[in-house]
């Protein structure tokens, strides 16, 4: 028997702001709620993690945007409430959050740390009708939680998700495909999912303004356009999206980290040693994957944020800290002309192939591979152990760069709150 | 902040639950250490953002009247908490 498809698209409101805030209240017992305020969830200037990860209602009104410079905030809104990231604090919440959604769904797909899609398909005779069934899952969510959510119905994640994002804050929309034309060809065509700034200019130019006439264009015209994508797109208009929701997420296409530096790097040897401190963390999340990658890249940003990467193909996948920040030094040596001062690094790895200990030996090349994979396994095996500055280069030593450099640095993950209670 | 760190003396029932039994409290104008006799009114079980927590409404005895406080235990840290 064919059984309707109804997913769900549960989101957080104002993610780590509304979690920053309902700690604040309920555990450190603080009288002022963060977002009943203008106020923002942002990194730190000095580091030059200045821009703004989340904000209250209130701080949009001011016409602050996920993402402005802090500095910007600040000039819209002087009286702006800032508060540090704390992903230790945002983890523990979307696993809460997820544990929730378990209760009530067979298959639920964490989509990021604060959205997730359940496939709530028959479970109608559990839990009442669709609408009736988001409201108390919102609900137990608000009441257990002390956070609100945002829930989108439909028959796909695609429309599921756009109606998600409807009007906020903890609120319930539905999206079928019979409302397609009424609710969502209206949107304007940057609201679509996966159109991005330069699709978004694309379309404008070919004069596409909204969903709908996005879904109304000649599918060949998106082609010649988009060339694959235009397919996609064409059929994300017209509310079609066959992907179902999956437990798992699927294996990672690529590894990578990039870090701001907090000064402006001119010397080559400091930016080999930023490179060094990256590929650690890399080749890290690599090993602990047990893949080992055929590509390398490595991305330069600037003083004035010009950004450039050069990536090249390794003869053997590797997942050798030391080789990998071998190549990583000869693409930035490749690419830097020695004297403009560098902002950001970054190293990609792609093309992934499981892990092997088997590789093609090089008449040429002396490097004792077997003794520097055991090298590294034992040094993952006390990290993972004692922490991850039980073993530290010895280049690190009193330099002032942490030795594991990209993702999220322990100073984020668990700030100190003035007389508060670390959890 | 208004979540102020104490010390508690707790006992477990004989369903294994966690139960105040004496609670240390300054005194605000003396500052005066005192221990004072838990009376538990009702326990709530509580995991805002995530965080598993137990809130006690309670009773003391201070000053001979009988005064409702609020402490709140945090199951992953041990720590206990006033509510002010």
């Amino acid at each position: 028997m064919y059984m309707e498809k109804i997913i769900f698209h549960v989101d957080a409101n104002s993610a780590f702001l509304s979690w920053e805030a309902c700690y604040r209240l309920q555990i450190l017992g603080e009288k002022q709620d963060l977002r009943d305020i203008p106020s923002a969830v942002g990194g730190d200037i000095k580091k030059r993690h200045g821009i703004i990860l989340a904000k209250s209602i209130a701080a949009k009104k001011y016409g602050i945007r996920t993402g402005d410079t802090i500095s910007d905030a600040l000039k819209r809104c002087p009286d702006l409430v800032l508060v540090p990231p704390h992903y230790d604090l945002y983890e523990k919440c979307s696993e809460a959050f997820v544990e929730i959604l378990n209760e009530f769904a067979p298959h639920v797909e964490r989509f990021s740390i604060d959205e997730a899609y359940m496939d709530m398909t028959g479970t109608t005779g559990l839990f009442g009708a669709p609408v009736a069934c988001a409201h108390m899952i919102k609900d137990k969510i608000h009441r257990e939680l002390g956070f609100t959510v945002n829930v989108g119905i439909s028959n796909n994640k695609l429309l599921a998700k756009m109606a998600g994002d409807f009007k906020k804050p903890n609120l319930v929309h539905t999206l079928f495909p019979q409302e397609v034309e009424r609710k969502m060809w209206p949107l304007p065509v940057g609201d679509l999912l996966f159109v991005g700034h330069a699709t978004k200019r694309k379309l404008y130019n070919l004069g596409i303004f909204t969903i709908g006439d996005l879904a109304k264009t000649d599918l060949r015209i998106l082609k010649a356009h988009f060339g694959k994508v235009g397919e996609v797109l064409c059929a994300f208009a017209n509310g079609i999206d066959v992907s179902i929701v999956a437990d798992e997420a699927p294996p990672n296409k690529g590894y990578g980290n990039s870090s701001v530096i907090p000064f402006d790097v001119d010397k080559a040897d400091m930016a080999r040693m930023i490179l060094l401190s990256l590929a650690e963390t890399v080749c890290a999340r690599l090993r602990a994957d047990s893949v080992m990658a055929s590509v390398v890249a490595v991305s330069v940003v600037d003083f004035q944020f010009h950004s450039t990467s050069h990536q090249m193909t390794l003869l053997n996948p590797t997942n050798t800290t030391n080789e990998i920040h071998k190549f990583a030094c000869q693409l930035f040596e490749d690419m830097w002309d020695g004297r403009t001062p560098v902002r950001n690094l970054g190293i990609h790895t792609s093309k992934m192939v499981p892990f092997t200990l088997t590789r093609q030996l090089d008449l040429f090349d002396m490097d004792r591979y077997e003794k520097l994979a055991k090298m590294d396994d034992t040094v993952d095996h006390i990290r993972g152990r004692y922490g991850k500055d039980a073993v530290v280069r010895s280049v690190f030593v009193n330099n002032g760069i942490y030795h594991m450099s990209g993702g999220i640095s322990r100073e984020k993950k668990r700030p100190k709150y003035e007389g508060g209670i670390l959890q | 902040m208004s979540n102020v760190p104490i010390s508690v003396d707790a006992y477990f029932n004989l369903r294994g639950e966690i139960r105040p039994r004496y609670v240390c409290l300054q005194d605000e104008k003396t500052h005066q250490l005192s221990t004072y006799k838990i009376e538990v009114e009702y326990a709530k079980e509580e995991n805002y953002s995530g965080i598993s927590t137990i809130l006690f409404g309670c009773f003391i005895e201070r000053n001979g009247c009988q005064e409702r406080i609020k402490i709140r235990f945090h199951r992953h840290t041990t720590q206990w908490v006033i509510i002010m």
